[in-house]
């Protein structure tokens, strides 16, 4: 019973973090940032894995947090100053494939039974969370849905026209710095629990589907948390049944309901074009 | 009184000199219509004005507030500009409501935390929706109006806040004659009875002529302040940009002293 509560809470705050994400990174058209940092996160622990077999270090999960963070931190931090969309996802391009490269290249080289946790960060492990990750994601969660609401108007603004932002007295380049470190440090929690494929599932699609479907920011947030809960929800419960990873199972409802979502739309425009 | 002077300005974006030498003053409230060749640097000295683009050297006066190079541009002097960008800047994914853009324009009066907006907020939209004649696309999206109302929608935004200036970049593009003029006579209304100071960007010959009160010329890196009356024939001056008539405002003035 009290596993079920904890996976409950659990999926109460990684849909509430890729809830706000979701939509930020959709409007911010960010969605290559979420790409990149995960990827980069992945390099990063597989250098970490390397260098702990070599030397024989225990990797605690603090040590894993603080290198995820120590890895995200400047990458959005140099691309914040990037102005131009195009510019800005070349130069994560770069990153995404060399932060790649490296991780297949320490993978690679890593024993065993290393891969297997190395693994974890691709398909996610939420039935085996620990209380100190619990308690990070908590802290994450609490810090990031704070901030995501205290600056909502900001950080549309500063989405939508960063020209007009910077031209009034807000500090619009600190709060477009600010916004890149949340969608990271969100993305950073949800690699940890989902993995890295079910991340963008949860990041990126229910986002941009809402955001096409022209349903108003506050209102997107609202649903994509609701939707990401209920599908991390149903997919607890099915891989508590079927024996099914949970992650991937959430990844694939959230792919298919996007997927029925943008075929409704396009009936609904149909339909529309037929009447009149 | 000075509202905004300008002393031998340059500005440069990535090496390259885009303003040679600017000097002017507008010392009433007035319409100004910024005119020149494409890539002249019209919208770089916008921007440098407002506090986008730092000058290399020179400098800009706006009220009581002094711009040098290396000096932070004032927060207090961006309160009292309403800035209009050119309407392709603007991020089209974002599902805003007209009334949502409009609003915007209002978070330098809301206290932090910005989330709540003031109780008047709706009213003030409304009002100058009506002034514009916008009111009954508040409601609709951002990339669901057409060109003359986006324009509309993003100039309400600069004047919501109640600006002692604006600042205009290329506000009549994509804008219908009727609108134009609809646009014209308000932004004429704004100098005349609220004793704003407009400064547009345009590429019409016409309205340089017929509706502003200076023209400020902007060709090969410098810029010169031209009353309206004394141009004849702007075609004539961006051609041959004469050198009789140029400085009608003297290059070694104390604004920035």
């Amino acid at each position: 019973m009290s596993l079920i509560i904890e996976l409950t809470c659990l999926s109460i705050l990684i849909s509430l973090l890729a809830g706000f994400s979701s939509t930020y990174t959709s409007i911010s058209r960010s969605g290559f940032l979420v790409v990149t940092i995960s990827h980069a996160i992945l390099a990063s622990l597989a250098v970490l894995f390397y260098i702990a077999y070599i030397f024989n270090i225990y990797v605690t999960p603090i040590l894993t947090w603080t290198i995820m963070l120590i890895t995200a931190l400047p990458v959005c931090a140099f691309v914040s100053h990037v102005r131009l969309f195009s510019e800005r996802d070349l130069i994560l391009s770069i990153i995404f494939a060399l932060m790649l490269s490296i991780a297949a290249l320490f993978m690679a080289i890593l024993p065993g039974f290393m891969i297997s946790r190395m693994w974890s960060f691709l398909t996610g492990s939420i039935l085996l969370v620990s209380p100190m990750d619990m308690t990070f994601i908590f802290i994450i969660c609490l810090i990031c849905s704070t901030l995501y609401t205290l600056f909502y108007r900001e950080f549309l603004l500063v989405s939508y026209d960063y020209e007009y932002a910077l031209a009034t007295s807000i500090p619009a380049g600190a709060i477009n710095y600010l916004l890149s470190i949340l969608i990271s440090i969100s993305t950073l929690a949800c690699v940890y629990v989902l993995g890295l494929f079910v991340t963008y599932a949860v990041m990126l699609i229910p986002g941009a589907v809402l955001v096409n479907a022209r349903v108003r920011p506050s209102l997107s947030i609202f649903l994509n948390i609701l939707i990401i809960f209920i599908t991390l929800m149903i997919s607890i419960m099915l891989a508590f049944k079927y024996n099914i990873p949970p992650s991937g199972l959430c990844g694939v409802m959230i792919s298919i309901l996007a997927g029925l979502a943008i075929f409704l739309k396009f009936l609904m425009k149909r339909f529309k074009k037929t009447q009149t | 009184m000075v509202i905004i002077a300008v002393e031998e300005l340059k500005v440069s974006i990535g090496g390259r000199i885009v303003i040679s030498e600017a000097t002017f003053a507008i010392r009433e409230p007035s319409l100004v219509v910024v005119i020149g060749p494409n890539g002249a640097g019209k919208t770089t000295l916008l921007k440098t004005l407002i506090g986008l683009i730092r000058p290399v050297r020179g400098c800009i006066r706006i009220f009581d507030s002094i711009v040098k190079p290396g000096s932070k541009y004032p927060k207090s002097v961006r309160k009292l500009i309403g800035y209009m960008p050119q309407r392709d800047v603007i991020n089209y994914a974002a599902p805003l409501t007209a009334r949502e853009i409009i609003v915007s324009g209002l978070i330098e009066n809301i206290s932090v935390p910005r989330i709540l907006l003031p109780r008047d907020s709706n009213d003030m939209v409304l009002q100058i929706a009506q002034r514009l004649g916008i009111e009954s696309i508040l409601d609709k999206f951002f990339d669901e109006l057409s060109g003359g109302q986006q324009q509309k929608v993003l100039l309400a935004r600069a004047l919501i806040k109640d600006p002692k200036i604006l600042i205009l970049d290329e506000p009549l593009s994509n804008v219908d004659e009727i609108s134009r003029v609809e646009i014209l006579e308000l932004l004429r209304d704004l100098v005349r009875r609220d004793g704003k100071t407009v400064m547009l960007v345009t590429h019409d010959v016409e309205i340089a002529m017929n509706w502003s009160d200076y023209v400020l010329l902007v060709n090969n890196g410098r810029a010169v302040l031209y009353s309206s009356k004394m141009v004849e024939d702007v075609d004539k001056f961006l051609r041959h940009y004469p050198e009789k008539d140029r400085k009608i405002i003297p290059s070694r003035s104390p604004y920035c002293a």
